[in-house]
């Protein structure tokens, strides 16, 4: 629910209630003004009948038998003492219409100048009443509901142009991409919170940008001020290895120092790769085709690991494509089978299994690892190789997340599994 | 065979400038943009090594100008940016090479000799030592006019060799020339050690006048004739 409709409901859901009860209220009190006006006019009339009465004693007799509006009954003078003027609701029945019809009924008695004591019943018709009452009903019914839509609609419609700049600022917000140029944003608004609000997001925006092209920069930086030494020492060092006259434990020396170097390289290579996945550098995609890619990795680790008798198998179930950088692609297949295949002992087996939307890759272990530890940056596993830099299940994880690749290990079997998850 | 050296940092310039000399190559460097631009508008090279950043200005824009002029200098990227984008850039541009720093000068020998051989030959790019002549187009390797047969990795091994005769090779960069450098050393290094075993094997039993001698601890180094 957007903040429009939530704003729009709550508003309406309150004013709806609150017209309710004025509503209820009012009608009420209206009815409650037209009761005692039927009931003034009904002690009004009294004061009249009575008076007549008293002048005429003969309209005692006459009964008021044509319109039914009154009658007169004698009463006992005990009966007079406690007696008690009431109205009430009552019908009557016109054998005109041969139908009943709601009146209002007034019982009140007096005394005649003999001294003899009467009970006068006076009726009034109440059916207009009813008419205005239904009438006054259904013109707040109409009222209710005409008021309640123009408040809706006109509450919605101020509404929508009060979050307008809001909403241009959403809008903006969702088109903010790390590292591409921050869009430009209309910072006026007539709002004064707004005002502040674009003002804050397109500063904080731009020094984000400033702070990721920096960072960038900084990478780069950092990348070209190691290379070119790395690359000096290593020029230096075949140079030195050819020189005329180098022992043999000279020679060796130098060979360690190139493989030491080898491995500060590939470290290098490695925390690269690894900020620049970070940094979300890696932006486009291209449909890559995972069976193929895993085929060629696994031909090669195949190869590779012939002499040591570890196999790798690859078992395809499915055609599995997946959008994403492809030297990132190659990455993660190939950190995930080397991985394994590294861990292996002569005569075990790799197996990377394609599904249509899983990758997984098998091999043998003896006990489970710590599935909270072996994605950590320079984790080293303590019984694992030495020549591993740590990093590669690192990047492995980096990659998937940079993706939403779900990405799973567990241990089944005594198989160590890593399992990449797509999806779609 | 003259070889225009575009590269700021002094250090590896001068490095790599006495490998290829030890080849007898002629040399003549550049540090920087200018000095670049003026070298190749005065002279010609056989091949241009292209660092990226350099003081002044950029190594593309050196690389389009040589374009622009419809120069025949081969052109070797040599950069620290070690990222697809760029390699596909410079490749796009109309360089024959890329090569991420830090290499081993060994591998850029070999990439020199080859962009050059396939410049010079027109059609014939065979390497001939001795009685062992290899046609890097083909993957065939012929001693004394007889196929010898090499599996791939076997080829890419003493092709390598071949590029680099009567030098001492380091196995770490036999390695990476042949596997790339993004796998684990050791197991490659195991992996080197059984292949060149069979390679030179192979070469005996052929017999090949040219000898991989292996130097303990080290590498190797191919003894030409």
């Amino acid at each position: 629910m957007n903040l429009l409709h939530y704003t729009n409901r709550n508003l309406s859901l309150v004013i709806l209630l609150l017209m309710a009860l004025w509503g209820t209220v009012f009608y009420f009190l209206i009815i409650h003004e037209v009761m005692d006006e039927t009931d003034d006019t009904l002690a009004n009339t009294r004061e009249i009948v009575v008076g007549k009465v008293l002048a005429h004693p003969e309209i005692l007799q006459s009964n008021d038998s044509i319109m039914q509006r009154y009658a007169f009954r004698e009463i006992t003078p005990e009966e007079a003492v406690s007696y008690r003027e009431t109205y009430y609701d009552s019908t009557l029945y016109i054998a005109t219409e041969d139908e009943f019809e709601p009146i209002r009924v007034m019982k009140t008695c007096f005394r005649t100048a003999d001294d003899r004591f009467y009970e006068l019943e006076l009726r009034i018709s109440t059916l207009e009443r009813d008419d205005m009452v239904r009438a006054i009903w259904w013109a707040l019914v109409v009222l209710y509901v005409v008021v309640m839509l123009c408040i809706t609609i006109g509450t919605r419609l101020v509404l929508q142009k009060v979050f307008r700049p809001l909403r241009l600022l959403l809008d903006w917000l969702e088109r903010l991409t790390p590292g591409k140029p921050v869009p430009p944003l209309n910072r006026e608004s007539p709002v004064r919170e707004f005002r502040i609000l674009n003002a804050a997001a397109l500063d904080m925006a731009q020094r984000a940008q400033t702070a990721y092209e920096e960072q960038k920069q900084f990478i780069e930086n950092a990348s070209h001020e190691l290379q070119t030494p790395l690359a000096v020492i290593r020029g230096k060092l075949e140079l030195l290895a050819d020189t005329e006259g180098m022992t043999e434990t000279q020679l060796q020396y130098v060979g360690d120092m190139f493989e030491t170097l080898a491995r500060v390289v590939k470290l290098n290579k490695s925390l690269l790769l690894l900020s620049r996945i970070s940094n979300g550098q890696f932006t486009e995609k291209v449909p890559v085709d995972l069976n193929r890619l895993a085929s060629e990795i696994v031909r090669q680790m195949d190869e590779l690991y012939e002499e040591r008798e570890i196999r790798c198998l690859l078992r395809e179930e499915g055609k599995c494509i997946v959008e994403m950088d492809e030297s990132l692609a190659h990455v993660l297949v190939g950190n995930l089978v080397r991985n394994a295949m590294g861990h292996s002992k002569p005569g075990q087996e790799v197996t990377v299994l394609v599904t249509g939307q899983r990758f997984a890759v098998m091999n043998c272990g003896e006990k489970p690892l710590d599935p909270n530890l072996i994605f950590r940056r320079f984790y080293q596993d303590p019984d694992g190789k030495k020549e591993s830099n740590g990093l590669g299940l690192a990047i492995v994880k980096s990659i998937a997340e940079c993706y939403q690749i779900g990405i799973d290990y567990r241990f089944d079997g005594g198989k160590h599994i890593f399992e990449l998850i797509f999806v779609k | 065979m003259k070889i225009l050296l575009i590269e700021d940092e002094e250090d590896l310039r001068n490095t790599v400038r006495e490998s290829l000399m030890k080849e007898r190559f002629v040399v003549e460097c550049a540090a920087d943009y200018r000095t670049a631009m003026d070298k190749i508008n005065d002279y010609d090279y056989d091949c241009v090594l292209l660092d990226i950043m350099l003081p002044g200005g950029s190594g593309l824009s050196v690389l389009s100008a040589l374009k622009r002029m419809r120069k025949q200098e081969s052109v070797i990227i040599i950069s620290a940016k070690d990222s697809v984008e760029d390699k596909i850039k410079g490749l796009d541009m109309g360089a024959d090479d890329y090569l991420a720093k830090p290499f081993h000068l060994a591998e850029l020998n070999a990439r020199v000799k080859s962009l050059l051989r396939r410049k010079k030959a027109r059609g014939d790019t065979s390497i001939v030592l001795g009685n062992l002549t290899l046609y890097p187009d083909k993957r065939q390797v012929e001693v004394n006019g007889q196929d010898l047969v090499l599996n791939r990795k076997e080829f890419d091994l003493l092709y390598y060799f071949v590029s680099n005769p009567n030098r001492l090779i380091n196995k770490t960069s036999l390695a990476e020339s042949v596997w790339g450098d993004d796998i684990d050393q050791a197991d490659s290094l195991d992996f080197i050690y059984s292949q060149v075993k069979n390679l030179r094997k192979k070469m005996k039993t052929a017999g090949a006048d040219v000898e991989i001698k292996a130097v303990y601890g080290f590498g190797y180094k191919l003894i030409a004739p």
